[in-house]
């Protein structure tokens, strides 16, 4: 069962957003409205992907699947939105922004949550998992 | 009429935050209907709240952002 954790989804929410800071800094987008503007697009796909997630997520497997197809949804309608408010920014540049900002976000945590370490400390410590 | 709120508000919460407990046992139809509400209702309020107070703050960015490019213009 997909279960609902608050704390767990915070941190990974801003985890997210601070990943996609950082990509958008490497873009050369380092305004404080740029910043805003990730912020508050996470704030509409982050809590929605999650939502559908949990209530998808009790009818229809394979569940990586579900989790790929949203992922690619996001990444589409955050180039959307990205487009709605920046409409003087060269589209496929924000395109590529965003598939980066999303593989990045998806990868990066992933990658540092199932290494070696911790894993170990997964079972020998008593703290919860977490899942992005 | 308060106290039914919150009730019901803490009712609501706990069927989101432990699904599990809440369908682990047998429940009446009504208490099926009342939980797909909840299931399906209560997200999707979530939902639209973060995306209308989403879009509402991108509508005021970029309305900026356009004035900055007349301005320049």
């Amino acid at each position: 069962m997909y279960n609902i954790n608050v704390g767990g989804y915070l941190i990974s929410f801003f985890l997210t957003v601070l990943i996609e800071f950082t990509v958008a800094f490497i873009f050369k987008y380092r305004n404080k409205r740029f910043f805003l503007t990730i912020l508050l697009i996470n704030l509409i796909t982050q809590p929605s992907l999650n939502i559908l997630l949990w209530v998808i997520w009790h009818f229809v497997h394979p569940q990586y699947l579900i989790r790929i197809f949203f992922e690619i949804a996001v990444v589409f309608i955050e180039w959307g939105l990205l487009i709605y408010a920046w409409p003087q920014e060269n589209k496929k540049r924000l395109f590529l922004l965003s598939l980066i900002m999303n593989l990045a976000s998806f990868a990066i945590p992933y990658i540092i949550f199932n290494t070696f370490i911790f894993r170990f400390l997964y079972r020998f410590l008593p703290i919860r998992r977490i899942y992005f | 009429m308060i106290k039914k709120i919150i009730l019901l508000t803490i009712l609501l919460l706990s069927c989101i935050l432990f699904p599990e407990i809440s369908l682990a046992n047998d429940i009446s139809t009504v208490d099926a209907i009342f939980l797909v509400v909840v299931f399906f209702g209560v997200p999707l309020i979530i939902l639209i709240v973060f995306v209308v107070l989403g879009i509402f703050f991108l509508r005021k960015i970029r309305k900026k952002n356009k004035e900055d490019s007349q301005r320049k213009l």
